[in-house]
């Protein structure tokens, strides 16, 4: 696809009719934010002159610096597609500017084009597809969301319909409308669960990509009577929601991580990048798997990895490198879920893998047996490594490293810490369903 | 023509009886009764009516808001039963073609007639829009042809007859349409 300019973008929008824009940004746990305007505004904020109130958007700003100067990104100009029968809605997305012309250090987009500018320097593009799983569950008759996913009414005559099934048709129809090109869309495992892969693209754009496609999935969930949850883990017992993320670099147009002549096929710096990951990963999980719930996901049996380590055929660790060599070598990240910041996931991925590279790390050997079937002797015997159990040792992990305070800059790094912590003290505190059914009556 | 299939939505019990015993009574076939907002949308894809008659309000939904997904996802036409003051708003906002709104109360004769009358109009819109889009289609194709010959008479120097039957040969022999192999034509010359 091209890239539109300014010029574009005032053009496409008289032509198609379209009353309405949609500014949007991304505040730091991830939350999509919308400021509307009409067409009439469009030059205006296209000029970069639109302001809102920082102050009203959580985890932000504080009081003083109030003042935001939103600059959309023509290239991300897209019009909804799903009500054709009104006045045409499109949106752009935006960075979050000062007053004093600079970026916003609480902008979770800029974070991710430091790291990237800081790749570009290295000579690399850093490419990334993710694969999104989410559930699909019923509603009860007020409209809240359950976690059912088939009508236990039964009411349809028609027999079993699949809902689910519909919804996901309609979803991809609807991506692909909007540009995004999907590989692959399936029903997983578990019940109601449903997984929808989008073509890989340069970080910023898929990181763009997975915020919208988060917000059709459940607006067209909702269309279809259904709620749409990328919650990683809502039903003990079964598999969670993952978002496996696919990268890899580029260097002059090629594949960096494909060397015919290396190991496996893999270059040098494939093997410097997963060792730095493995390093950080301890780190940047605060960030990749941010809630409470995402822990409950990173359990052994449910296709989640829990150990730190790497293999190009098991699915058990952290890092699998697919079969597909070429233009498609790359490295899957299979512990972010789909709950998290994409951009201040993606920017802390690269930066622990640039980092690996910077230092020139060696990655300990891969794995190739199954780590959930080993002891603990013998995965001390090879220093695997795990996962943080929860997210206060998550939080804890995040605070001891430098790497993630310089990506994220001190500023976003302080608030996200506060804003995490105030959420896993209230998790503490709060008396859950489980301690009342163990406690209760034995007590 | 099958008997037009009715879907009916009100949270109260005793109305979507009443409602179906006059639909029953007029002969229509009532597929199902719904109780919320999220119960319609589901029975609206499956079951294809061809008319949803909905209260306003449901405990889920806005009966208005879900008259427009109805209608804008093309699943039937929506008659609507509100209070006057949203009668104008209502009317206003949608596409009359697929859209009646009542006031409440409303006369069993009046539903009646506005089913009739709706079934009516519907069915006659939708038969509009599919040959529109199918001339919109016929027209979209024929200026890809018309591109895709311009660029073989330049480029390849034939004259337009015989770039036009280029093209149709192709399309028989692969069994592709005409604007398929237009549009290959293009990508392919335009690379040159
Ligand atoms: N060179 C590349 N760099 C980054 N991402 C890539 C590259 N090549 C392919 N991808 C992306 O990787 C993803 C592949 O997902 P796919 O589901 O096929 O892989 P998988 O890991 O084998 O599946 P699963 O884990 O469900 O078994 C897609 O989003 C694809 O665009
Ligand atoms: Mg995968």
């Amino acid at each position: 696809m091209q890239k539109l300019s300014k010029e574009d973008v005032m053009k496409q929008v008289r032509e198609n009719n379209v009353k309405f824009i949609r500014l949007q940004f991304t505040d730091i746990l991830g939350t999509m934010k919308n400021v509307a305007i009409t067409e009439s505004q469009l030059e205006k904020a296209l000029n970069n002159e639109c302001m809102f109130d920082g102050s009203s958007i959580e985890g932000f700003v504080r009081i003083e610096e109030s003042d935001m100067y939103l600059r959309p990104d023509p290239s991300t100009y897209v019009e909804f597609p799903w009500r054709p029968q009104h006045d045409g809605v499109a949106r752009l997305i935006c960075d979050v500017y000062q007053p004093d012309g600079n970026a916003f250090p609480g902008d979770p987009r800029n974070v991710l084009k430091r790291v990237l500018d800081e790749a570009a320097e290295m000579g690399y593009t850093f490419n990334v597809g993710p694969e999104c799983e989410f559930f699909l569950f019923q509603k009860d008759e007020n409209g809240y969301p359950t976690t059912e996913t088939h009508d236990q009414a039964g009411y349809f005559d028609l027999g079993p319909v699949d809902h689910g099934e519909d919804a996901r048709r309609d979803m991809c129809l609807l991506l692909e409308e909007m540009g995004f090109e999907i590989e692959a869309s399936h029903h997983e495992v578990a019940e109601g669960q449903h997984e929808i892969d989008f073509k890989y693209e340069e970080a910023m754009k898929t990181a763009d990509n997975i915020m919208t496609f988060k917000i059709v999935v459940k607006a067209i969930a909702q269309r279809h009577g259904l709620h749409a949850t990328f919650m990683p883990k809502p039903i003990f017992g079964i598999n969670g929601s993952g978002m496996h993320t696919n990268m890899s670099l580029s260097k002059n147009g090629k594949n960096a991580f494909y060397d015919p002549d290396g190991a496996l096929e893999l270059s040098k710096e494939a093997y410097q990048f997963i060792a730095g990951i493995l390093t950080h990963a301890k780190a940047m999980c605060a960030i990749t798997n941010p809630t409470v719930n995402s822990y409950k996901r990173l359990v052994p049996g449910y296709e989640a990895p829990v150990y730190l380590a790497w293999s190009t055929r098991n699915r058990s660790p952290l890092i699998r490198i697919p079969e597909a060599r070429g233009n498609s070598t790359r490295v899957e990240m299979r512990h972010p879920d789909p709950s998290c910041n994409p951009y201040l996931a993606l920017a802390v991925a690269l930066a622990a893998g640039l980092d690996g590279i910077k230092k020139g790390m060696e990655p300990p050997a891969g794995v190739s047996e199954n780590i959930y079937d080993m002891d603990e002797a013998t995965r001390k015997a090879k220093s695997i490594d795990s996962l943080p159990a929860n997210l206060n040792e998550a939080i804890e992990e995040l605070k001891k490293s430098s790497l993630m305070k310089e990506t994220l800059g001190e500023h976003l790094f302080e608030r996200y810490i506060e804003a995490k912590t105030i959420e896993w003290d209230s998790f503490r505190t709060a008396v859950h369903p489980w301690e009342l059914d163990q406690y209760l009556k034995r007590y | 023509m099958k008997p037009a299939s009715i879907l009916i939505a009100m949270q109260q019990k005793e109305s979507i009886q009443q409602i179906r015993q006059l639909m029953q009574n007029s002969g229509y076939r009532v597929a199902h009764s719904c109780h919320s907002g999220n119960e319609v949308l589901q029975a609206a894809r499956s079951m294809a009516p061809d008319i949803l008659i909905v209260n306003e309000t449901l405990p889920d939904f806005q009966g208005l808001d879900l008259a427009e997904i109805v209608i804008e996802d093309r699943l039937c036409a929506v008659i609507l039963l509100a209070s006057p003051a949203q009668k104008s708003f209502a009317e206003k906002k949608m596409n009359a073609a697929y859209f009646v709104c009542l006031t409440k109360p409303v006369q069993g004769t009046v539903i009646e007639t506005s089913v009739e009358m709706l079934l009516r109009t519907s069915r006659y819109f939708r038969q509009l829009e599919k040959s529109l889009s199918k001339m919109e289609k016929t027209i979209q194709d024929r200026k890809v042809i018309d591109k895709a010959k311009g660029l073989m008479m330049e480029k390849l120097e034939i004259g337009e007859e015989a770039a036009y039957n280029e093209i149709r040969k192709k399309s028989m022999d692969t069994g592709k349409t005409m604007s398929e192999i237009a549009e290959a034509v293009i990508e392919l010359l335009n690379k040159e």
